[in-house]
């Protein structure tokens, strides 16, 4: 059920037989580059104020990093970019999120997290399904039908580079595989959605180095491709697959630049506090 | 000043880096004024006793470079840390050539440079002067990240190139009218030239200390943006 000639097919424009709702929308170009950019963006778990007025841009194909300490907002921030914010009960978001143009906010959030894919800290791969229906489930959660599934298997596995990992056993569980393979998984299961921008919150922590090593590697092959947003603790992480880097602290974006002036000659004091260990 | 780092260990690294560095400085600079205080006496007893500094300055050379290495490789430094390790790594070399040029000239003076010509004799400890002087604000620079005092040093480089210039001028006319003493006059050539070479070192070490506080490149930028003013001063 595989078709090997699929390496050379481009299938991104006819992966889906039916378009989501609202694919159809007219979309007002960002002329700035900027895929997705947020402005005063604020978010509250009740009444507690966590992001304070984010302002910050993304430019298209770019990987951007976020860092900054424990609880300073800045998996609550990727949280908003896809409306998952929203769904932990008592939170709130306001200000703006624009994904090409478009505010965010009205858009439908199911339609929006096509477009904005996730992955997490821990490998999320569903338990009772195969390495193969994994890569589909987010497709056939969302009711779309897909014109070759095997070919967009095969494209996004290949896309992670596990595809001469595991093309003899697409029918084994995803839970068999290794931590660091089950990630590459589920980040070839967002990837199978053809979504604009990937928001990564922390996908290595859990991961060993050489594991870690594929994954940032991945990272380097999908930026031609997407926009990538990058949660890290891992300061040396950042400062190797990140263009840009924004440090957040207690829920304000204290700076954001390209990564190497971050990490060379920070223009913050705080970030450099931060960057170097001297914090607090 | 900014707060101690979190890393107690990390911290004790760093200042032990320090610490080396200056040593360094300290045993450079005071290798130096031997060498041109026995050039100036022609000491040559002096003079021998100078040339044996080499070995400590090499071996605290060695200290930073492994000190430098181990950062790396352990802490993966970055920003102000980053800098002030590349500048260590930068400036150990400038200092070890200027403790290698102080030696040189202690050796020629240990071989004696009797020269007839007082003038040029004086010409030379004063450009001598004003480059331990020069050495000695670049490593306080370094000291103090003091970024106003390492641009001081820097701009004083051309004037000690200038009066090398004529210094070296000033050799050639004396071997003219004193042939029988060119061994002796070549000797003061080399150790003109020495002198000058540290003040081109000490400058490197300013300008590296332009890096470490402001993480600019100043290296090589100098000449080219001055030869910029120039061109426009003609038009």
């Amino acid at each position: 059920m595989q078709t090997s000639q699929a390496q050379s097919v481009d299938l991104r424009p006819s992966v889906l037989d039916s378009p989501p709702s609202g694919a159809q929308e007219s979309v007002v170009r960002d002329l700035s580059g900027n895929k997705l950019r947020t402005k005063q963006l604020r978010a509250f778990f009740g009444k507690a104020e966590v992001l304070r007025g984010i302002d910050l841009d993304f430019p298209e194909r770019k990987v951007t990093a976020i860092i900054g300490p424990s609880g300073c907002g800045k998996s609550t921030f990727i949280r908003c970019l896809n409306r998952m914010h929203e769904v932990v009960p008592g939170a709130t978001c306001a200000g703006e999120a624009m994904l090409d143009g478009k505010d965010i906010f009205r858009m439908d959030p199911v339609h929006l997290r096509r477009e904005v894919g996730m992955v997490f800290q821990k490998p999320n791969p569903f338990p009772t399904m195969s390495i193969r229906d994994n890569v589909l489930a987010g497709l056939r959660l969302n009711g779309i039908k897909v014109a070759d599934a095997d070919a967009l298997v095969e494209k996004s596995l290949r896309q992670v580079a596990m595809w001469d990992e595991v093309k003899d056993s697409l029918g084994r569980s995803g839970m068999s595989l290794s931590g660091g393979q089950q990630q590459r998984l589920c980040i070839a299961r967002t990837i199978a959605m053809q979504p604009k921008v990937i928001l990564m919150d922390e996908p290595c922590s859990a991961l060993d180095p050489i594991a870690t090593a594929r994954v940032e590697e991945l990272i380097h092959e999908l930026r031609d491709s997407y926009t990538i947003v990058i949660v890290t603790h891992n300061m040396q992480q950042a400062a190797r697959v990140a263009h840009f880097t924004a440090f957040f602290y207690m829920g304000e974006l204290v700076e954001r630049g390209e990564t190497k002036e971050i990490f060379t000659r920070p223009s913050q004091q705080r970030t450099e506090d931060y960057i170097t260990g001297r914090f607090g | 000043m900014s707060p101690l780092h979190t890393d107690r260990e990390y911290e004790a690294e760093l200042a032990r880096l320090r610490e080396h560095l200056l040593l360094m400085g300290a045993h450079v600079e005071s290798q130096l004024t031997a060498a041109l205080a026995s050039f100036a006496t022609q000491d040559t007893v002096a003079a021998r006793s100078v040339t044996g500094g080499d070995v400590e300055i090499d071996r605290i050379e060695v200290l930073i470079d492994g000190a430098c290495v181990e950062l790396l490789a352990t802490r993966q430094p970055v920003a102000k840390d980053l800098r002030f390790v590349l500048t260590s790594l930068k400036v150990v070399t400038d200092l070890e050539r200027i403790g290698d040029l102080a030696g040189k000239v202690a050796r020629l003076v240990a071989e004696g440079i009797q020269v007839s010509d007082v003038q040029v004799c004086r010409q030379t400890e004063e450009l001598g002067r004003a480059v331990t002087a020069m050495l000695h604000d670049a490593i306080d620079a370094l000291v103090e990240s003091d970024v106003l005092k390492a641009e001081a040093v820097i701009q004083r480089d051309d004037a000690i190139d200038a009066a090398c210039a004529t210094l070296l001028k000033a050799i050639a006319q004396a071997i003219t009218g004193d042939p029988g003493r060119v061994e002796a006059y070549l000797s003061l050539h080399t150790v003109a030239r020495s002198i000058e070479r540290i003040g081109d070192h000490s400058t490197n070490v300013a300008e590296m200390v332009v890096f470490l506080v402001r993480g600019q490149y100043v290296r090589h930028l100098r000449h080219s943006v001055w030869m910029h003013k120039a061109e426009e001063k003609l038009h």
